[in-house]
């Protein structure tokens, strides 16, 4: 395939008209659309002019929307047009609204009104909301049909429209009734009417339903075509497989990256500078964060210069709270989104068990770095303080700490998530900002207490 | 509305109350076949043993079938040994036979042995076949159920065929053109079947130039190609180009719901099998490793840290501002890792080039951040020593520009540095065949910190001991 992308990029870097118009019908739309975003401006245009219209159309259909905008600019404004109306609704949609308001009407001049208002009726729809994804093709029966009729129905359309596997039953008004899944209906004999064959307890969705809830629900339900309707019932378009999966898949990049302090950006060409600023924010606000710490390491000033060693472990004893605190977090964050918490009885009930998950973890480490620390202590011969009681400073500290480093993992996500905002984003810096300051709040009190006062 | 009420509801919960409160045998039995099997999963993962075998005991094999098949492997082979030997049998029978065989690969090999002993001749040779496969590709996370057609049929034919096969198949979208011996002779599109007219024959409107992908291929590969063609169900070939099964786009789903639930819980070093109704020793064990393994690493740190002992306890100060740069240092090595994992799981890092020009971008926006940052804590560190002296400084012995101008040259180094590490080990670690998100995590925490403390002393060591 890597050869056939080869040849194919070749083709259209330095093809001539006739060869790519008579060779591009046999590359996938999705293979010709990444090698076009490889051409210059003055070959990209040659390229489009040589593509035919419906080619067009589907290549397009497989670019980012920003970039298919830029080649429908370089078209005379009738087959821009046309090259729209020849993509699916959510899709042109997408592309229509990346450019600016007169563009987009020039090129609404050049559609009948029936198209125009199905795409002026889709672009009203948020991002990010099932209406935005959705598509206006489905195929349409009736209850009192007979699955003959429906038949015909089916092979009348079937070449138009996307997703075939479900039909959805509406009345006179449009109001959703039911839907009938395409193996039962070709499995059924004549005489039989619709009505016999539907399901008319569906999942659908509301057009301002979060998308990626209603990916979700095709992923878990496995609905293969879901209905989006209106406040009223009302059938107002369906979202296919497709695109539930492109959603996920967005979704999946953008938690992990969220998870990481990163923005999730798909685009490749950012020029370094760009990256950079967007990596700063969490950068800068660390750093501030950074500077709490110090003021309150510069109160434990007279027991950091007697007791020196304890710098040499500090490390240790911030990074086992802040990774055990993640951990926390992270299990607390996938339970809250999975809906595990519903009441009082259960978010404390987790909060506790996060607290015991972390006190058993801290004894166990706790008592190993004892040992440890111990040892390493009594053979490098490092500091001035007897090694047992730093040793035993080292250990209770992370007892302590992983303990509270747990609890806090679950309680700072669970209270985001009552303040309605998403405890995914915001827990990160705090939980580790606020981990570092017990964990070092708890070391240097202890070490105070055990091996300056005893 | 009433659409509003299907979240609200939470339907786990109700059938946690359901199967602990409905003492009606038949209530309780009609109820729990009206959910679906994803609620009844979820609802599993939140019961005790004794609620389980209640749900067992009044749900049918097949709706339980469908259950186990969405339950996360290590659980589902747990959960499967509670059954009573022939359920459990019957469970396994009416599973789809890729999600039979990772639940049996969960099991010690005794108790796979065992299960496998109770089924059918026919139905342990389908599970066999897939047992062969290697854990993540293609072929071990393909169903081997399709509509084989042959090209020599009619339409009508092959309408019969796939009234009568419908059923065994999840996707009736794509159908599968074969010969004699299997080998893949193209795709029909359900829809070009429906539009056809008799007489025609399959070879006649079959898509001869069709995607596949081969059983060794990684799911993750297979995913990508099911997205990047919108196919509805890939076909995947043996060696000899013979169709073995398929991957639908449901599978897709599935896998990307998955990956994503497994990457963030490795990122955060817990087992993705970490629930909340797990036994608090359980989850604590599951946890315990990457600690210990944190501990092992810090205590290199430790060793580090000991050799700069004197520079340590002459200039206390520079320990306040240690949380601060390896803090910093820590977070944009996780930033580069992530934008370079997220890099190599949608291949763009495959050729030399790209890989090059990847860690040279990253160092240069290291770079940027390292100096921009460098600059603010340099002005900050001073401000601060300024008001608040400490030690040596507020002996008048050092001034506080001097610690200053180490913390802010040690951010921008470190930075610099832990930024171009951070895109380097991932790419190296796949190289070699690795996974680079799980082992990612620990080892480049414990090297950035190392080098945050080795630059952060050493000049310190050398521009501010030497002061004194």
């Amino acid at each position: 395939m890597d050869a056939d992308q080869r040849t194919l990029a070749g083709l259209l870097a330095a093809g001539t008209k006739k060869e790519i118009t008579s060779a591009v019908d046999k590359h996938h739309p999705s293979d010709i659309a990444e090698a076009l975003a490889k051409l210059d401006d003055d070959r990209l245009r040659f390229v489009v002019g040589a593509l035919g219209r419906k080619r067009l159309s589907e290549v397009l259909s497989h670019v980012e929307a920003p970039f298919a905008a830029d080649v429908l600019a370089s078209l005379p404004e009738n087959k821009a047009a046309k090259v729209l109306m020849g993509m699916r609704g959510d899709v042109a949609t997408d592309i229509l609204k990346t450019m600016g308001l007169a563009d987009r009407l020039r090129y609404f001049q050049h559609m009948p009104t029936p198209v125009r208002e199905k795409l002026q009726a889709l672009a009203r729809h948020k991002e990010e909301t099932a209406g935005s994804i959705m598509t206006s093709d489905y195929i349409v029966l009736h209850r009192d049909m007979d699955v003959k009729d429906a038949m015909r129905t089916l092979v009348k359309s079937a070449n138009t429209t996307e997703g075939i596997q479900r039909l959805f039953v509406l009345d006179e008004s449009g109001f959703l009734e039911g839907a009938v899944n395409l193996k039962r209906l070709i499995q059924a004999r004549s005489p039989n009417s619709i009505a016999d064959l539907m399901v008319t307890e569906i999942i659908t969705v509301q057009q301002d339903t979060d998308s990626e809830e209603a990916a979700r629900l095709m992923q878990q339900y496995e609905i293969p075509l879901l209905p989006v309707v209106d406040e009223k019932n009302r059938l107002k378009g369906v979202i296919t497989m497709d695109d539930a999966v492109d959603v996920l898949d967005e979704e999946t990049d953008e938690d992990y990256a969220r998870f990481a302090t990163i923005p999730s950006d798909r685009r490749v060409h950012v020029s370094v500078f760009s990256s950079a600023m967007h990596r700063l924010p969490w950068l800068l606000l660390l750093l501030l964060l950074g500077l709490v710490i110090s003021t309150i390491i510069s109160r434990f000033e007279s027991t950091l210069e007697a007791v020196v060693v304890l710098v040499f472990f500090q490390p240790l004893i911030l990074d086992m709270a802040g990774n055990t605190g993640t951990q926390s977090l992270a299990v607390t964050v996938r339970g809250i989104s999975k809906g595990f918490y519903p009441d009082r009885t259960t978010v404390f009930g987790h909060m506790f068990k996060e607290f015991r998950v972390g006190a058993l973890n801290g004894l166990a480490i706790g008592s190993l770095s004892f040992l440890t620390s111990l040892a390493f202590l009594t053979f490098t011969g490092a500091g001035v303080n007897p090694p047992f009681l730093v040793a035993l400073t080292i250990g209770l500290s992370l007892a302590v700490a992983l303990a509270f480093a747990s609890f806090f993992g679950a309680l700072i996500p669970m209270t985001l998530d009552r303040l309605k905002a998403d405890p995914a984003v915001a827990s990160g810096p705090f939980i580790t900002t606020l981990n570092d300051i017990l964990g070092l709040i708890i070391y240097f009190s202890l070490a105070s207490f055990i091996i300056l006062r005893l | 509305m009433p659409k509003m009420t299907l979240r609200k509801r939470h339907k786990p919960t109700e059938i946690l109350h359901l199967v602990r409160r409905e003492t009606r045998i038949r209530m309780l039995e009609s109820k729990l076949k009206k959910y679906h099997a994803f609620d009844l999963k979820e609802a599993l993962l939140l019961m005790d043993e004794k609620e389980r075998q209640r749900l067992y005991e009044h749900s049918g094999n097949v709706k339980l079938a469908r259950l186990f098949e969405q339950l996360p492997e290590e659980r589902g082979a747990d959960f499967i040994m509670e059954l009573e030997e022939t359920k459990a049998k019957e469970v396994i029978a009416a599973m789809a036979p890729d999600d039979a065989v990772d639940i049996l690969q969960n099991m010690k090999d005794k108790e796979s042995a065992a299960f496998m002993a109770l089924l059918d001749d026919d139905q342990r040779d389908r599970l066999k076949k897939l047992w062969k496969y290697r854990h993540a590709t293609a072929g071990s996370e393909m169903n081997p159920a399709f509509i084989g057609l042959s090209p020599e049929m009619d339409v009508k034919e092959a309408m019969k065929k796939l009234v009568a096969e419908a059923d065994k198949v999840e996707t009736i979208d794509s159908l599968f053109v074969i010969d004699e011996d299997d080998r893949l002779q193209g795709i029909l599109d359900l829809k070009t079947l429906i539009v056809a007219k008799h007489p025609l024959m399959i070879k006649e409107i079959m898509n001869p130039s069709y995607r596949s992908v081969k059983t060794e291929d990684g799911i993750q590969k297979v995913v990508r190609d099911i997205q990047k063609y919108d196919t509805d169900a890939m076909p995947v070939l043996d060696e000899e180009g013979r169709i073995q099964g398929v991957i639908t786009m449901y599978d897709a789903l599935d896998i990307i719901e998955e990956a994503a639930h497994d990457d963030y819980a490795r990122l955060a070093a817990v087992s993705p099998a970490d629930s909340p109704r797990e036994k608090t020793i359980k989850s604590a064990q599951g946890r315990f490793p990457w600690l210990a393994l944190l501990l092992v690493l810090n205590l290199i740190i430790a060793s580090v840290l000991a050799s700069f002992e004197e520079t340590i306890s002459r200039v206390t100060a520079l320990v306040l501002f240690q949380p601060l740069i390896l803090g910093m240092a820590g977070n944009i090595g996780t930033q580069s890792l992530a934008v370079t994992v997220l890099s190599i799981s949608r291949e763009t890092l495959s050729t030399k080039l790209s890989a090059t020009r990847h860690l040279m971008r990253e160092a240069a926006i290291g770079l940027v951040n390292g100096v921009i940052l460098g600059l603010l804590t340099f002005l900050l560190a001073f401000v601060f020593l300024t008001v608040a002296p400490m030690g040596v400084i507020r002996d008048g012995l050092i001034e506080p520009v001097n610690v200053a101008v180490v913390v802010g040259l040690a951010v921008l180094t470190a930075l610099t540095v832990s930024t171009f590490q951070a895109s380097l080990i991932p790419m190296v670690l796949h190289k070699i065949g690795i996974d680079p998100a799980v082992a990612s995590g620990p080892f480049i925490t414990t090297i950035n910190d190392i080098t945050a403390l080795v630059v952060y002393f050493g000049l310190a060591t050398a521009m501010v001991i030497t002061l004194l």
